[in-house]
């Protein structure tokens, strides 16, 4: 067996136990893989040390008096098996067409969020408060909804038109669920590949390689605002992900063109997708951690 | 503990989900008392005192509860309960390390008897340490570090992991090779070996 893949064998295996007599072996002629199976084992004992502490064992009785006590308590709107009511409502949908705002309602049925009770209970409160100031200011006064992603509700607005605002807001949420959905995609594919990122310096390339992790689901590559591809940080393609210092800050696909707000959403190499505005957007490196590189676009 | 409450071995998490949807509190109480013990030791382990650990398990069995009627069986109920978990775990300690300063009366009881030769200094830089572990296992991409997670704090096999997040065991090992050496390059002192 060569060197690599002995380190290879000992970085998996339980670092505790002896080892195949073919590595021992190994190791006592090639002082650079024991040197290597040492450090292995002095930091397995280190993490182990600082991992598992003795735990004494819950009481149960207690955890299952807390339990039900809390459980027993309903959050209004949900039943006490926890299911939630279905109710109806209006669906509203805007479409933007040039300048006009269509606006178009249609009537579902739904199990509403576990949190939306009270989203719901003070909707009427802000329409009425929005018509009001609305008439009074000749319509250009703006009033204010609060916008909350896990519910869908309606989109914050401080001037013009709310549904204009709802739209945005809808939309922002399906970008960062498609850039989500493709940072994920892009994990599964390095992991079945020893941890290397496809080629992202072409962007069909791109597509082929990351659609059979996406279902075959094509609108996923696409911006919802502008109907162009999301583009991907060329500069890392073909790159294993060890040898990125600083997942966290590196993008992997972002929105091409920044949306009527200004602003604009990218995915990172560790899963998570962060809105910037453009100003913010412009220091944005495309590879944090190394010089020479220039920042996206 | 109440007999009735211990699961059957062949009562498989799948029959108790069902029954629990359909509003069988038992069948819930019966999961708890399955998956509640590996919940609380990982995030004792991760947050260091009980109260958080309680705190933050019942947080997470109350989290389950709620969504047993979303719940598609689309993949095991452990992967969806430990990434449950170990997220609960990392963002309560996240507001842990915050915290430079470590006060005498929020290291574990237990570490004294563990380590009495150490005094409160050896204590207190255990329990940095133990804190940057978790810091930097917050660092990793979220599948090794719920991997790493269930392997350090969990006690959990590699075999055991790949069951219950129906992935392969070479799988995990492969993730857990990238998280040990990911973490040998963000804990410097890891080198050191133990103190």
């Amino acid at each position: 067996m060569r060197c690599r893949q002995i380190q290879q064998f000992l970085g998996e295996s339980d670092l505790e136990s002896v080892f195949p007599a073919e590595i021992e072996a190994h190791l006592v002629q090639c002082p650079r893989c024991h040197r290597h199976a040492q450090e292995l084992r002095r930091g397995e004992a280190w993490l182990m040390a600082h991992s598992r502490s003795p735990v004494a064992p819950p009481e149960m009785g207690r955890v299952f008096s807390r339990l039900h006590d809390t459980l027993a308590k309903p959050l209004a709107g949900i039943e006490p098996n926890g299911s939630v009511p279905r109710t109806s409502f209006h669906k509203w949908q805007f479409r933007l067409t040039g300048k006009e705002t269509v606006m178009l309602t249609e009537q579902r049925e739904y199990a509403p969020s576990p949190h939306a009770s009270g989203i719901r209970a003070r909707a009427p409160w802000r329409w009425v408060t929005g018509l009001a100031l609305a008439v009074l200011l000749g319509g250009s006064a703006g009033f204010w909804v609060t916008q909350r992603r896990d519910t869908g509700s309606a989109a914050a607005n401080q001037n013009g038109n709310q549904g204009v605002q709802a739209h945005y807001g809808a939309y922002g949420n399906v970008s960062v669920n498609r850039l989500r959905t493709l940072g994920v995609a892009l994990h599964s594919y390095s992991a079945d590949r020893e941890e290397h990122l496809p080629p992202m310096d072409d962007p069909e390339a791109v597509k082929q390689a990351l659609l059979p992790y996406l279902e075959g689901k094509q609108d996923l590559f696409y911006s919802p605002f502008t109907g162009q591809p999301y583009a991907a940080n060329p500069w890392i393609g073909k790159l294993s992900l060890t040898d990125f210092e600083f997942p966290y800050k590196v993008v992997t696909f972002y929105e091409a063109e920044p949306d009527p707000r200004g602003m604009r959403r990218a995915a990172f190499l560790d899963g998570h997708v962060q809105t910037f505005t453009e100003e913010k957007w412009r220091e944005i490196e495309a590879f944090p951690g190394r010089k020479g590189f220039p920042r996206l676009p | 503990m109440d007999p009735a409450l211990k699961p059957d071995a062949d009562e498989t998490d799948r029959m108790l989900i069902q029954a629990a949807r359909s509003g069988d509190r038992r069948a819930f109480d019966k999961l708890v008392t399955r998956h509640y013990p590996r919940v609380y030791r990982i995030l004792s382990r991760l947050l260091g005192r009980p109260e958080d650990a309680e705190d933050a398990a019942q947080e997470v069995m109350i989290a389950a509860w709620r969504n047993l009627p979303c719940f598609r069986g689309d993949s095991a109920f452990t992967t969806w309960l430990h990434s449950v978990t170990v997220h609960r775990g990392y963002s309560a300690g996240r507001s842990l390390f915050r915290r430079n300063t470590v006060a005498m009366e929020e290291i574990p009881a237990d570490a004294v008897s563990r380590d009495p030769a150490a005094g409160p200094e050896g204590m207190a830089e255990r329990h940095e340490d133990a804190g940057r572990l978790r810091h930097a296992l917050s660092r990793l991409p979220e599948q090794q570090r719920l991997i790493a997670t269930l392997y350090y704090y969990g006690e959990a096999s590699c075999r055991e992991i790949a069951e219950e997040l129906g992935i392969q065991e070479s799988t995990v090992r492969g993730q857990l090779r990238r998280a040990r050496e990911r973490l040998r390059r963000l804990l410097p002192e890891m080198q050191e070996g133990d103190r």
